[in-house]
């Protein structure tokens, strides 16, 4: 009997493998929580993509579609959004996803007393969600916000199952349950999670049996295991291993734009940075272009925005050329020469792609041009924030900045807008009445060419002010056996997998 | 009545570890609040934040509190995972454990092995041999010697997989990362121990007695020259355990030293105390254990 079972489960067990259809990820971070309400890393928001839906989502180019809603109304006022959803959406414990889910899912966000990282996103603008009927949700606004739709695009807007939260309570956030193409199955903490396909999906079955997630820390190793073909997508392939691994056959390189604009905050409050012809002065003295293509290649563009290229509102306006000559006159003007002025720059190691590899570069730039310079490299981003937002900021700091809804808004408020001066996250220290006033403008611009007419007006403002080293965008490299089709790498750097196919 | 004694022993080190691990990370730079809040956060939901963790009491309040915790056996809630933290340590450490043991297995089998030839086979070229093998192993980088391995057995020769964990396949080149580096320790110091051992009277006297150079080799000789070995074993687990978190972070493997360094990086204070806590016990325990070795290798070990 027991050859028997055991034969059985041989057998079964290479049919699953035969059938091939489990699709294996790497992922390089642990994963905290796959509670939509409470996650700051990257890797579990990516995750929740498989099992939740939002209302609306976000596309590859930055574009926000239905995603549980079939349509939307806005009022003229601008201040209520009436959803209807798809009809015979279930949730993976069955239960139907109707109105009444939606609003009991954001009720829960709206909750005065939670604070976590996402409610920040919802709970200064929406005052109310109540139900229409019961394919229709109604938000209300306490004033017009334009970047809405953007916002519930956001992660933190995946819809929760009611019985789920009741059931599960404070340990939902490792029994997730959502209405996605895929449920979750297993979560091995610190190796693997395991999600299985939806078969009662709503938009239709999804393509792959089952996807399973694995935890590699080293950059290398991933790029071995899928050289060895045991793993079939591979998250944030550095430079060097992209170049070993193009051309070989059976693999794939994306590279993706992401929204993440790359600078250095000047610190403002600190002569002689505060005279705006020597932040010019810096902006012409590195050559930011000569950087980006020997560490990314061409493709990687220059920063002429404090936006990225695919962040709604977006304006190109003014690019700084690597024009030494140019620089020294601007210093002269402002009454100094290079050797006079000492800079403290300082920036993480380790936290974005080749981070102090490009501090380097840009140090050595400063200091051929004849400024006296001081890197300081930080491998342990957490002490980095505490020291160069609170403690004992630097000259120039270097800093990602990724605008969660993908949209102006959230790429100027939080790190030019003088509400956040010389706090977080705006570490420069910059705050000029016209780009405040502007930024607040455009929350209330219904039209998006009213938005970008704001928006682009703002911009132009900041890059003559040059409150940072305008770098570039960040670009990520994601690898994948080449049987693998339709990953999708969005610009906030999510791995969405929904329909993702394996041959 | 002597293990009861240095378990006895063992209490004021670990309240000390505990305090000393307690006050340290509350002193090196970075804001738990803040980290979990993100960047984006207000400096209003940071102090929310911060409240609700209890961080805006003072330390010495918050030590209490935690050693109030530890007396019931709560470790606390990670910041991070949220789950508690007895749960995360608990569920990780089998895995390095398993990793520990099969290295040091590697370590002895290997280390002893060639450090016995070559005692026996002293000044010859396999003795000279070995000294390059012994220093090789100990100052080979874990992290470079890991990516070599994988690079060879793995990428080139497809015998083994390249990371992960679950079969005794996945263990194999994470295991042989970690064991070398204790076989060339443990090969010197067998050699060493081994000549000064075979130079003594009664090594002579069992030769002279004609018992043959097997027995007189494996049952006079080594047994006494392993005493020094156990002892480096157990003072070893230290540094096995940071040549660990290396090796469980090329090879991908979820262990409690990735977990540990993991927790520092992102400031999880009670997931911090906790794996160190857990450490220190096992560290304290294992030398418990070669302590028990000794008199079993040596039977004029006693303890009064």
């Amino acid at each position: 009997m027991k050859t028997f079972i055991a034969l059985i489960a041989a057998l079964s067990l290479s049919v699953g493998l035969a059938q091939g259809g489990t699709l294996r990820i790497l992922l390089s971070s642990q994963l905290t929580t796959l509670e939509p309400q409470d996650t700051t890393d990257t890797d579990s928001a990516a995750v929740r993509f498989q099992i939740y839906n939002g209302l609306v989502r976000m596309t590859e180019d930055g574009n926000v579609v239905g995603d549980l809603a079939e349509s939307w109304e806005v009022s003229s006022d601008g201040t209520a959004y009436t959803f209807t959803l798809h009809d015979g959406v279930k949730f993976h414990d069955g239960t139907a996803l109707d109105a009444a889910a939606v609003v009991t899912s954001f009720e829960r966000l709206l909750e005065e007393d939670r604070n976590t990282s996402s409610t920040a996103y919802f709970q200064p603008i929406v005052t109310g969600v109540e139900v229409v009927s019961d394919l229709q949700v109604r938000f209300h606004l306490n004033e017009p916000f334009a970047p809405f739709l953007n916002t519930l695009a956001h992660a933190a807007g995946h819809i929760m199952s009611p019985a789920g939260i009741e059931q599960f309570g404070e340990t939902y956030g490792q029994n997730p349950v959502g209405s996605g193409p895929y449920r979750f199955v297993e979560w091995v903490r610190g190796e693997r999670l395991v999600l299985e396909r939806f078969d009662d999906y709503f938009a239709g079955t999804p393509p792959m049996e089952r996807i399973e997630y694995r935890i590699v820390p080293e950059a290398s190793t991933r790029v071995a295991l899928l050289e060895t073909g045991e793993a079939d997508v591979i998250l944030r392939v550095s430079p060097d291993e992209a170049n070993r691994l193009r051309g070989m056959s059976g693999v794939e390189l994306m590279n993706t734009p992401t929204a993440r604009a790359m600078f250095l905050a000047i610190n403002l409050t600190r002569a002689p940075f505060d005279d705006v012809r020597v932040r010019q002065a810096i902006n012409h003295a590195v050559n930011v272009r000569a950087i980006t293509d020997a560490l990314f290649g061409e493709d990687v563009p220059q920063l002429d925005s404090p936006l990225a290229p695919n962040v709604f509102g977006y304006v190109p306006t003014l690019r700084y050329d690597f024009d030494p000559d140019r620089a020294l006159e601007l210093l002269a003007d402002a009454g100094f020469e290079p050797g006079d002025i000492a800079i403290d720059l300082w920036s993480p190691n380790g936290r974005y792609v080749q981070d102090a590899t490009v501090a380097q570069a840009i140090a050595q730039d400063l200091d051929t041009f004849g400024f006296d310079v001081n890197l300081r490299l930080f491998g342990d981003f957490s002490e980095y924030i505490q020291v160069a937002f609170v403690e004992d900021r630097g000259d120039m700091m270097l800093l990602g900045w990724s605008p969660s809804t993908l949209e102006a808004e959230g790429g100027l408020y939080q790190v030019l807008h003088g509400d956040r001066a010389n706090q977080f996250a705006n570490n420069s220290g910059y705050d000029n009445p016209d780009v405040n006033r502007l930024i607040e403008e455009a929350r209330s611009e219904t039209t998006e060419e009213g938005r970008l007419a704001k928006y682009g007006e703002a911009q132009a403002i900041i890059m003559n002010d040059a409150p940072w080293l305008f770098l570039y965008p960040q670009p990520v490299i994601t690898a994948h056996a080449s049987n693998v089709s339709g990953v999708v790498i969005l610009p906030s750097e999510h791995l969405v997998v929904r329909d993702t196919v394996k041959d | 009545m002597y293990f009861a004694r240095r378990l006895l022993e063992a209490i004021p080190v670990i309240i000390a570890v505990t305090f000393i691990v307690f006050v340290s990370v509350r002193l090196i730079p970075g804001d738990p609040a803040r980290v979990i809040a993100g960047l984006e956060a207000t400096d209003a939901t940071v102090e929310a934040i911060r409240a609700d963790l209890g961080l805006d009491r003072p330390v010495l309040l918050q030590y209490v509190v935690f050693l109030r915790g530890l007396a019931v056996g709560d470790l606390g809630t990670s910041y991070y995972y949220g789950t508690p933290v007895i749960e995360e340590v608990l569920r990780r450490f089998p895995a390095t454990m398993e990793l520990a043991l099969a290295g040091l297995a590697i370590s002895i089998v290997v280390g002893i092995g060639i450090g016995v030839l070559s005692a026996v086979k002293r000044g010859t070229w396999w003795d000279r041999g070995t000294l390059v093998f012994a220093i090789a192993g100990v100052s080979m980088p874990s992290f470079w010697l890991a990516l070599m391995l994988i690079i060879v057995f793995a990428v080139d020769l497809g015998w083994l997989p390249a990371g992960g964990y679950g079969t005794w396949r996945h263990l194999v080149l994470p295991a042989v990362t970690l064991g070398l580096f204790g076989a060339g320790t443990i090969a010197r110091l067998t050699r060493s121990s081994m000549l000064e051992v075979l130079r003594q009277d009664y090594v002579r006297t069992a030769a002279a007695k004609g018992l043959p150079f097997r027995s007189v080799l494996f049952k006079h000789a080594l047994r006494n020259a392993l005493v020094p070995v156990v002892t480096m074993l157990g003072l070893q687990l230290g540094a096995f355990l940071s040549r660990a978190v290396v090796t469980e972070t090329v090879f991908g493997w979820p262990g409690i030293a990735r977990l540990t360094v993991t927790a520092v990086l992102d400031r999880d204070f009670p997931l911090i105390q906790g794996s160190v806590l857990w450490l220190a016990l096992v560290f304290i325990a294992a030398n418990l254990f070669v302590d028990v070795v000794y008199a079993v290798i040596d039977p004029r070990i006693r303890y009064a």
